[in-house]
């Protein structure tokens, strides 16, 4: 079964409580439940296409940043993570876009692992102009591309 | 909850109080669940508001100080609400909660996206500025429930609160977030005075009737502090009242009536702080929601927020370099 498709169904769903639940109850904290699960299933079905590529892309990108910053840091000091999971993170980002892709949970984990590792060079007090300047290229890039996702509920 | 409510308002005035038109009022922040009412007994008629403070939500605070700070502020020119009841121990309704008197106005805020302004709104941004003057103008010395911090420690207090609900609220690691946090205690700035600070100052938080600002609310995150913070919240983007008065007319606003405007680096370190606040605010709603703790939906997507915050925050940072 293909259609309705999930974007579809997320839409349809939205659209029905909005028009037979939301609109018909008075002001008050029930029919703002109502319009957040509304507004939360619209932004997600809109969002749902570009999550899976979306994700895979911010690993790369994590990963390539990383070994950027390493090269003008020197060696990472891994304080966030352990050594191997780094390791496995990369070969993870390294194994994209080849088949059989990994699954969702496991990008994420490796994903996750080399934010850890982002973070922890964030709060080392020794970074010189150069390597801070370059990381908070790197970080603004990332909150970029999450912006980019528009899954924010003030978005407009 | 109106036999309860009954039953302590009767035992907080002495006399028989009848409570009428009782109704839950929308709200946005969440962090209390607030209702409207009537109470009437032998000789008085008030219409209140009840403030319950939520499960959880998005922001770990208690009553007590905010409700203080309102009653304390009685009187000095800072227009708030009248502090009536307080119930810090949440015996009378199994939340704690507390009551002032009902102001008149509204908190719509949609007028503040019109392009072509709008000078009733207008008007009231400019006395918000006389309003944040006053209130950074008042002593703080009798405000003995809030800590107490020193003019050289004040950022620094801040810092270390939110940096703490950071480590304990966040899901996932946030490395902009800890780039900024760690850029902030670099350069922790000096007070020049310690004020009352209202901590979440801003439209939105502020009741208005035309072109009259009748009340400054949500006190939740009072403290004494850096009068500077209330200055880096007040215009963040999500809020700005820029459309109907820049920023700029806003500061000289509040420099006429009394008010210290503040360097720009010193500024930008409240503004950069002040994203980084909101962040965290997020990302205690996200958790609150994943965990269960509450049911509220507001907060089931609120750490979405957060590359927002985070891209302006750097933004700030870079412009500073």
């Amino acid at each position: 079964m293909l259609n309705p498709s999930v974007i579809d169904l997320l839409a349809g769903v939205a659209d029905a409580l909005a028009a037979t639940v939301a609109d018909e109850l008075p002001s008050g904290p029930q029919r703002d439940q109502v319009r957040a699960a509304v507004a939360i299933i619209r932004r997600v079905a809109r969002a749902l296409p570009t999550l899976a590529p979306a994700l895979q892309e911010d690993t790369q990108a994590l990963a390539a940043g990383l070994r950027d910053l390493a090269a003008l840091a020197g060696p990472l000091t891994g304080a966030a993570v352990a050594r191997t999971e780094v390791a496995d993170a990369l070969a993870v980002a390294d194994s994209l876009p080849d088949t059989p892709l990994p699954s969702l949970d496991q990008l994420m984990a490796a994903n996750l692992v080399l934010r850890a590792e982002l973070a922890g060079l964030a709060e080392r007090p020794d970074l010189t102009p150069t390597v801070d300047a370059a990381l908070r290229d790197q970080l603004a890039a990332l909150a970029s591309r999450e912006a980019a996702l528009r899954l924010s509920p003030w978005e407009r | 909850m109106r036999e309860a409510l009954t039953a302590w308002l009767s035992d907080q005035v002495g006399q028989p109080v009848v409570v009428r038109d009782l109704a839950p009022v929308s709200s946005v922040g969440n962090a209390r669940d607030p209702w409207s009412f009537t109470a009437t007994w032998p000789g008085h008629e008030e219409r209140c508001v009840l403030m319950v403070q939520a499960v959880a939500g998005q922001l770990e605070s208690e009553l007590g100080p905010e409700f203080h700070t309102v009653d304390r502020l009685a009187g000095t020119g800072v227009p708030v609400p009248g502090a009536l009841w307080l119930d810090e121990a949440g015996t009378a309704l199994g939340r704690p909660c507390f009551v002032t008197r009902w102001v008149p106005g509204t908190a719509d805020i949609r007028g503040l996206r019109n392009p072509d302004g709008d000078p009733a709104l207008a008007a009231v941004a400019r006395q918000l500025a006389a309003a944040a003057a006053r209130l950074h103008a008042v002593d703080p010395a009798p405000f003995d429930h809030l800590a107490t911090v020193g003019t050289a420690d004040a950022a620094r207090a801040q810092l270390d609160e939110w940096d703490d609900r950071f480590t304990r609220q966040r899901l996932e690691p946030h490395p902009e977030l800890v780039y900024l946090l760690a850029w902030l205690r670099r350069r922790l700035p000096v007070a020049r005075r310690i004020s009352v600070v209202h901590g979440d100052l801003r439209f939105g938080n502020l009741l208005y009737e035309g072109d009259q600002l009748t009340g400054l609310l949500d006190w939740e995150m009072t403290h004494r502090g850096d009068p500077v913070e209330d200055l880096g919240w007040v215009y963040r983007s999500v809020w700005t009242a820029e459309r109907v008065l820049p920023f700029d007319d806003f500061l000289a606003a509040y420099g006429a009536a009394g008010g210290h405007v503040p360097d720009p680096d010193h500024l930008r370190w409240y503004q950069v702080f002040s994203e980084v606040k909101h962040s965290v605010i997020s990302l205690t709603g996200a958790r609150s929601f994943a965990t269960g703790a509450t049911a509220n939906l507001r907060h089931a997507d609120r750490s979405a927020t957060v590359p927002a915050f985070m891209t302006r925050a750097l933004e700030l940072v870079e412009g500073s370099c």
